[in-house]
């Protein structure tokens, strides 16, 4: 069953990304902080990390870091409700992120994303 | 023996005078170099100013940014759930008078992102803290994408809508997201004030700029409301607001992102018969978007 790991400060997101994945037969591993991500990704080794970014304690671009600097491989997608992404989408694909997902996201947009970066 | 004596006279007379210039020249010399170097001095403290002043301005601007972002944060997160929970329910079956609500629900949830989106796009326009990309942009193509973008709006109110476009224009610089944005919100005004007829966007080069036209032969504006088009909140006359909706933000964002390139943007109508919405951009390397 292929794993992912969400990873959001708002407990009313956290259950809706839970809900969608889960309907769509994945396996869901929620964290609502930055640091419980690092804690728990290594053992759970999730097929993909979804990530959101402005969070209180370590946002998510430190997570980020760490985790590329534990396992380069590990795919990481960021959830963001920014408009304009910054540092830009395509310069953080470059940096080896798998996707920059927009919120609010409808469930079908969400898992056509999800499908695409697993694929 | 006169000539001798006048010779050795004439000779420390002369050694005299110079040695006297050299003084007086080595002393001016000084006193240039301290000038000089007081010169330098001031510039040295002109730059630093020049320099904290520029700190400053940027340490403003990230103030600006940081309380934009939290504001956008703030306002979208209780959308995330809002707008996720209702389309997981409506993938239900439901009864009609569900159905309706739902619809209803989801509509004006919509229109709050759609708000939500316009408001913070307007205040970070105004505010010069847009951060615009800066890319080459070939506006035939985005005349073609946007225009098939909104052909389902113009299917649904019958309205012909046609791209009447060059197949390559010379380049303008700029951020294509942002001038699409531009293009949609015109040719969306332009369906939405047009109740028959057709809607026809044109590109075309002139000379140093390319310049963009979106033709409706829809109600028209009064001329007295012209002037006013582009400022933000301005709808003509309340029962437009009522029938047609929206809050009078899509101008005035269009004014704004036109301007940050180096263009311009205005408005001609005939009421009645209709209205042409026109921009120009000035072509790659006469002048530079204004980002950061
Ligand atoms: N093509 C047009 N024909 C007639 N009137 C127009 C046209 N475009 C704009 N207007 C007038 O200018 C007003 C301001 O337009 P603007 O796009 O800024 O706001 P809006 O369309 O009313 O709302 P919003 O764009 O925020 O949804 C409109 O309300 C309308 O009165
Ligand atoms: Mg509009």
């Amino acid at each position: 069953m292929v794993k992912i790991m969400a990873v959001d400060d708002e407990p009313d997101i956290i259950r809706l990304l839970t809900r969608i994945l889960k309907r769509a037969g994945y396996e869901v591993v929620a964290c609502s902080s930055g640091e419980e991500c690092l804690k728990k990704f290594r053992a759970e080794k999730p097929d993909l990390i979804l990530l959101d970014i402005m969070m209180p304690g370590m946002d998510g671009w430190h997570v980020y870091k760490r985790i590329k600097e534990i396992d380069e491989g590990q795919r990481v997608a960021f959830l963001t409700v920014l408009g304009v992404p910054e540092p830009s989408r395509e310069a953080m694909i470059e940096m080896g992120a798998a996707d920059y997902i927009m919120k609010p996201f409808t469930p079908d947009e969400l898992l056509k994303r999800v499908k695409a970066i697993l694929k | 023996m006169d000539l001798v004596y006048y010779f050795v006279v004439a000779l420390a007379a002369l050694l005299f005078a110079t040695t006297a210039l050299m003084v007086l020249s080595i002393r001016r010399t000084r006193e240039l170099l301290t000038q000089v170097k007081r010169g330098e001095e001031a510039l040295m403290r002109a730059h630093q100013r020049l320099k904290s002043a520029h700190e400053e301005l940027k340490s403003v601007d990230k103030l600006k940014t940081d309380f934009m972002n939290i504001a956008a944060h703030e306002l979208k997160t209780p959308l995330v759930p809002m707008v996720g929970y209702l389309h997981l329910i409506n993938r239900k079956k439901l009864g009609p008078e569900d159905r309706e609500s739902l619809d209803i629900a989801l509509r004006n949830t919509k229109r709050l992102q759609r708000l939500v989106d316009d408001i913070l796009d307007i205040a970070k326009l105004e505010s010069k803290v847009m951060k615009f990309r800066v890319e080459d942009v070939q506006l035939a193509d985005l005349v073609r994408d946007s225009v098939a973008g909104a052909r389902p709006f113009a299917g649904e109110k019958g309205i012909t809508l046609k791209a009447v476009a060059p197949r390559r224009l010379q380049l303008v610089h700029g951020d294509p997201g942002r001038l699409a944005q531009v293009l949609t919100n015109l040719i969306n005004n332009a369906i939405k004030f047009t109740d028959r007829g057709n809607v026809v966007v044109e590109a075309r080069a002139r000379r140093g700029d390319v310049a963009v036209e979106v033709r409706d032969t829809g109600i028209g504006i009064a001329k007295e409301d012209i002037p006013k088009l582009f400022t933000k909140f301005f709808q003509a006359e309340t029962s437009a607001r009522r029938k047609y909706g929206g809050t009078g933000l899509g101008l005035a964002i269009c004014k704004e992102i036109v301007q940050a390139h180096g263009g311009k943007i205005w408005a001609d109508s005939e009421p009645g018969k209709g209205s042409t919405f026109s921009f120009s951009l000035p072509i790659k390397g006469k002048a530079l978007i204004t980002t950061e």
